[in-house]
């Protein structure tokens, strides 16, 4: 049946290719991995030697008539994937059109309702999530300064859909924009609502059918100030146990709170949040990242240098209290600091600790209610102070340089008992240096030094320090070659005292990339946006091809 | 005017919440058939910390529906069971893990979703929904308890001379293939276990499979009739079998240590179920004390 639904997706666009009507856009991206056992470093041998991801997106548009599907190919996933991602198929299709306003969408579509506090539909291939919808989505501006979303489906899970049902709505109104205000100041409201059901039925306690949720949000903009806040609440949702102590009939909330102030050359920011209790998922009885439906900002600055990132912060839906300060100024070209070409800073600050007394609890033996904001002497999950340089030297030099402080809370953020390997600080130390040897041809030496050390006692070895270094040759436009080693020399354990060594080289030549590579990886936690996952060690081939038209 | 009548329909689509005032459901539609049981194999592992959840939901589970209930803990995977170095951590170095489970584990590609996870009488292996998390597991256990059943299964042990008899009836005409299967568990093993953010010493592992003694064909034919009665006569060395799970330990398993004696057979149970050979689902299972008490 799912392929004749997808059939019908793909008809238009064979009609549209003969009719020569309407414009056709694609993209494809194939990942290929072998995997050999590698003792030394954990890693394992996959049974079938090559796993593969492969995707293709076909989109056609005509006016405003779109439709789409993309196939994707496991076969198997590769080992950094959820396994439950196998086999072949088009989970993703979808027809919509637009007019006077109304925009209609059937079938598979992502969404996003203010943050994500109550609900984000979205894929992060380097994650391997896709929880995208499926089912129908009204847009509406009647209009300008206004618009409504409104929808009802179901959340994809690999190559299946969650048990819950989903019902949303969200509206926004641009003040300025809706009463005609020539203000400097500018006022955005917004609201949404979103509600799962999901029929269960427990022979001890009551569970909740329809689990809503609810947020509202104010954007201020004036001059070169911004403040955007959000607050969620999500009635009672315990899980489908018979457990007393499992059942929490708590509610659930979250706030997030910032502001910026920025102009050319200085920008300044703070954030705050806080989450309690606020893990949505599309079937309250399962767990894992492909049930989630919603998403909480992260509040650490997202890094992209292997060792700062080499510790990195997940963020608790379930209870943490967090601020962030972030200052970015650029020194004018000209004076004693700046030199010839100005020279950019930014200094960031991060701190996220548990919430007082933990979660929020409530049932008829046990009621918890933590404190609205508590800092001082609470569990810390995480800390990161960091100052980066960034300075160009030269029309031929360019440097970035980083200082940074992170404490890591590895037992916590990683679900180890208290004690297993504590808490962790670290100190990191960045230099990326780029040199333009002639035209088009451009060296880039990465140097990485990362020392760490437990806070307290813990009754396993620490991985300790590591150094870094890159090297990456690029010939513009086509090609690229680079080595990287990141050496473990401080590791408490003498036998993994070892090098990770990886040697990549690419081709690009239009829409097409072609990559190559071959190393090992260490086992460790991948971020994005402060959602997480476990990576585990590997050896072996990569190649990497993408294209698009 | 037409778009705005699309929108308030999908509006009104939204209207209620359901927020619990008191936990206590009184409403329930507890009909289960009496003469049903079902088997909970929790995978598990002595280092995991979420697994402790896993079993209390098992034990709350048991003291709803009582013997109808029956239990199975089984270790696995090397992330979460092997015994842990012993220089870092001399507490966990007792091997939980058989040859069975982790067959069983690798079979039913259990570990590979993380731990904890269960399975309800096997339920849902052909469409892949038979790894369920512990709290999936009481919706599943009210489904099953619901279902008729085509064999009843008595077991008698005699310690004596190390034998059990298996008999079992049949119900129903039925035409299927069937295996059964007879294992044997252990309680009361203390001995430490990561719970959450705490490492237990005198953590209580309960029915955790210690051997199987069987697995074969229930019958040569195909073809059952009601009333037809099935006797089976197994006999065991107890002190081999235990041998073997510290051979199993020492030579094949994974980082093992062979520690997987010091069996207590006083603390062991019988457990014998039949399962469908075409599905894996287990139709009906019983569980008796090896050793009367």
């Amino acid at each position: 049946m799912r392929k004749i639904i997808a059939l019908l997706f793909v008809l238009p666009l064979l009609g549209a290719a003969q009719n020569n009507s309407g414009e056709i856009h694609g993209d494809f991206d194939l990942s290929l991995q072998t995997y050999k056992e590698d003792k030394s470093i954990g890693a394992k041998a996959a049974d079938e030697v090559l796993l593969n991801n492969a995707y293709f997106n076909l989109l056609y548009t005509k006016g405003n008539f779109t439709v789409g599907i993309r196939y994707e190919s496991y076969l198997n996933a590769k080992a950094d994937y959820d396994p439950e991602f196998r086999g072949n198929g088009i989970p993703y299709r979808f027809a919509s059109y637009n007019k006077d306003g109304l925009a209609i969408t059937a079938g598979s579509f992502y969404e996003q309702f203010g943050s994500g506090l109550i609900f984000r539909s979205y894929e992060e291939k380097n994650l391997g999530l896709d929880n995208s919808m499926d089912g129908i989505r009204l847009k509406y501006s009647p209009t300008n300064g206004m618009y409504f979303k409104t929808f009802i489906g179901k959340s994809r899970t690999h190559f299946t859909y969650a048990d819950g049902i989903f019902r949303g709505i969200d509206g926004e109104l641009n003040i300025n924009d809706l009463f005609g205000f020539e203000s400097k100041t500018k006022a955005i409201i917004g609201g949404s609502f979103v509600s799962r059901y999901q029929k269960r039925e427990n022979i001890i306690f009551k569970i909740p059918q329809n689990v809503s949720t609810y947020a509202s949000r104010l954007n201020i903009i004036h001059g070169g100030w911004n403040y955007f806040g959000e607050f969620a609440y999500k009635i009672n949702d315990p899980a489908n146990s018979l457990s007393e102590s499992n059942m929490n009939y708590a509610s659930g909330s979250a706030f997030i709170n910032s502001i910026i102030f920025s102009k050319r050359g200085f920008g300044v920011s703070a954030e705050m949040h806080r989450t309690d209790n606020m893990t949505f998922k599309s079937d309250r009885d399962k767990d894992g990242k492909a049930f989630l439906i919603n998403y909480i900002p992260t509040l650490s600055k997202p890094h992209a240098y292997s060792l700062l990132a080499l510790y990195p912060c997940a963020t608790q839906a379930d209870g943490e209290f967090g601020v962030q300060f972030d200052i970015f100024y650029k020194i004018q070209k000209g004076t004693l600091l700046g030199g010839k070409y100005g020279t950019k800073l930014d200094i960031n600050y991060s701190r996220i600790n548990v919430l007082n007394g933990g979660t929020s609890f409530l049932n008829d033996h046990k009621e918890h209610i933590p404190m609205l904001i508590s800092i001082k002497d609470e569990t810390l999950y995480f800390n990161d102070v960091n100052l980066e340089i960034n300075k160009k030297i030269s029309k031929k030099l360019n440097a970035t340089f980083v200082i940074a402080n992170q404490t890591y809370n590895k037992d916590f953020l990683e679900g180890h008992p208290k004690g297993d390997y504590g808490i962790l600080n670290s100190t990191i130390l960045v230099a990326d240096i780029t040199y333009k040897v002639k035209t088009k041809h451009a060296v880039r030496i990465e140097l990485q030094k990362l020392n760490s050390k437990q806070l307290e006692h813990a009754d396993e070895l620490a991985e300790g320090d590591w150094s870094m270094c890159l090297v990456e040759y690029t010939i513009s436009p086509n090609w690229f070659f680079a080595v990287q080693d990141m050496y473990n020399w401080g590791n408490e354990d003498v036998e993994k005292q070892l090098h990770y060594i990886n040697i990549n080289a690419g081709f690009i030549k239009g829409a097409n990339r072609f990559s190559i590579g071959y190393g090992k990886k260490r086992e460790g936690i991948f971020c994005v946006g402060g959602i997480c996952k476990l990576v585990p060690s590997s050896n072996g081939f990569s190649l990497n091809i993408s294209s698009s038209f | 005017m037409k778009n705005y009548i699309a929108l308030l329909s999908m509006i009104l689509a939204f209207t209620s919440c359901d927020i619990e005032e008191g936990m206590y459901n009184e409403n329930y539609d507890s009909y289960i058939n009496p003469d049903k049981k079902v088997l909970i194999e929790d995978y598990t592992g002595h280092t995991c910390p979420n697994c402790p959840a896993a079993a209390r939901e098992l034990k709350a589970i048991h003291d709803i529906y009582g013997d109808q209930i029956i239990g199975m803990a089984v270790h696995v995977s090397k992330s979460f069971a092997r015994p842990l170095d012993v220089s870092h951590a001399p507490e966990y170095q007792y091997d939980f893990r058989t040859n069975w489970g982790d067959s069983w584990n690798s079979f039913f590609e259990i570990s590979i979703a993380g731990l904890p996870r269960g399975m309800i009488n096997r339920i849902g292996y052909q469409d892949n929904s038979h790894k369920l998390g512990k709290d999936e597991w009481a919706s599943s256990v009210a489904n099953e308890l619901k279902k008729e059943i085509d064999f009843k299964i008595s077991i008698s042990s005699n310690p004596v001379d190390s034998t059990i008899s298996i008999v079992t009836v049949v119900q129903n005409n039925i035409n299927s293939e069937y295996n059964l299967v007879v294992c044997l568990t252990e309680s009361n093993i203390i001995n430490w276990q990561k719970d959450g953010q705490y490492n237990v010493e005198d953590y209580e592992h309960n029915h955790v499979l210690r051997t199987v003694l069987l697995d074969a064909p229930l019958s040569n034919s195909t073809s059952y009739i009601a009333g037809q009665q099935i006797e089976k006569t197994i006999n065991y060395d107890l002190t081999s079998l235990e041998q073997s799970n510290i051979d199993y330990s020492a030579n094949t398993a994974e980082m093992g240590n062979g520690n997987a004696g010091d069996w207590v057979k006083e603390n062991m149970n019988v457990i014998t179920y039949i399962y469908n050979t075409n599905n894996y689902e287990i139709q009906q299972v019983e569980e008796v004390h090896l050793i009367t008490q």
